[in-house]
């Protein structure tokens, strides 16, 4: 039975699912993709637009990408054309939360370069990430 | 006169409620009892044997369903007890209940405990004050349950925890979270990751730690709130002499954040 592990894309660096569940096969995976993203918006859906959830068979992958949007039943009223706006909307908007993300992790890790460069004391790491990514882990 | 640790009546809510004559009359019955992980007191439809007055750990009453393992109702620890609603109607159990987190508790008699509410009304009337916060809790949770997001009902479950534990080291995995939420272990490794980022707590294997206690307040939805404001008032209609026997600890105000 292949193993699915998941990657919630919120707009931070994601949120991964590393322990997975054994499911028979894709279609198992997608249907249970789907229950998992509807209760994670379910009571903050708007936020949730801009939500991605990656389904990966093996850590191979992702084999689907589910955009909130597409999902969201309380959207189930709206002609498709609209739906589909608010689906590429959410994926820009998420896409830019990324970027911002990723532009405030490099201002850090440039900080911490510089410092580390001049031997004074630095930000090694944030929110359980470190600061700076790959090469050595400290200077010594 | 002097405190014992030990003795259920300094260690459990209800029994630190009842005035001294009540507690005297139940204490000769009262046996230890161990809370074992996984253990369950008793099952949905079950003729209640013994009622159980948790001293430390937590149990979790749940209304199961056909397909899965049921959701949350009520969680009780050193603040209520287990089955006396049951017992004192001589009813069978509306619910499953589970111990989910170790720990000590007293146990009675339903039959003992039955006719002591019987002979004692003001027994009876503490009975009904915690019976009336149980069913709010129940009914907080219906509403909660409904219509809150997955990320506010954890933390919510979180303070609740807290409260009746003061350890910020929860010792629950993800999958009972989940079992509790009535959701999947994954929806809950998600959103638990999302309070990681956002400096709420840390998931560790086997436990949640809480990061800060602040923060869980403000991520919590408004439940947690309403139901311990409840539990104020209703500390309130409890007679002046069933007070407990803890100083100027009052029964539910014991709360710690009280």
């Amino acid at each position: 039975m292949p193993r699915y592990t998941f990657t919630l894309r919120d707009g931070s660096l994601g949120i991964e699912d590393r322990t997975g569940v054994d499911l028979n096969d894709a279609q198992g995976a997608f249907d249970y993709a789907i229950s998992v993203a509807r209760e994670v918006m379910r009571g903050c859906e708007a936020e949730a637009h801009a939500w991605r959830l990656d389904v990966y068979e093996d850590d191979a992958g992702p084999i689907f990408e589910l955009p909130f949007a597409a999902i969201d039943q309380s959207l189930d009223h709206l002609v498709p054309e609209l739906r589909q706006m608010i689906v590429d909307f959410g994926e820009r908007r998420r896409l830019l939360m990324e970027t911002v993300h990723a532009a405030r992790a490099t201002v850090l890790e440039t900080r911490a370069l510089v410092a580390q460069s001049r031997g004074k004391p630095y930000l090694a790491s944030f929110l359980g990430k470190r600061t700076i990514s790959g090469g050595r882990a400290s200077s010594s | 006169m002097t405190i014992h640790q030990d003795e259920p009546r300094n260690r459990n809510r209800f029994l630190a409620a009842l005035g001294r004559a009540e507690y005297e009359s139940l204490r000769p019955h009262l046996a230890p009892y161990d809370l074992r992980i996984g253990r369950r007191l008793h099952y949905c439809g079950d003729e209640i044997e013994e009622v159980i007055f948790p001293h430390s750990g937590l149990v979790a009453l749940m209304v199961p369903s056909r397909d899965d393992t049921g959701t949350l109702v009520l969680m009780v620890g050193c603040d209520g007890v287990v089955g006396g609603f049951a017992a004192a109607a001589n009813a069978p159990a509306t619910c499953d209940a589970e111990v989910h987190i170790a720990g000590e508790a007293s146990r009675i008699s339903a039959t003992v405990f039955r006719r002591a509410l019987d002979e004692q009304p003001g027994m009876r009337r503490t009975a009904a004050c915690f019976d009336s916060l149980m069913l709010a809790q129940a009914q907080q949770t219906a509403l909660c349950n409904a219509v809150h997001p997955v990320e506010a009902r954890i933390c919510r479950w979180l303070l609740e925890v807290h409260d009746r534990s003061s350890n910020s080291r929860v010792p629950l995995t993800q999958s009972t979270v989940a079992q509790m939420l009535g959701v999947r272990r994954t929806t809950v490794t998600l959103v638990a990751g999302r309070l990681e980022l956002a400096g709420v707590l840390t998931c560790r294997r086997g436990f949640l730690q809480i990061q800060s206690r602040e923060k869980l307040e403000q991520y919590s939805c408004s439940c947690y709130g309403q139901l311990r404001s409840h539990a104020v008032r209703l500390a309130e209609t409890i007679p002046v002499e069933a007070q407990p026997a803890l100083g100027s600890t009052t029964i539910f105000a014991a709360l710690p954040g009280g």
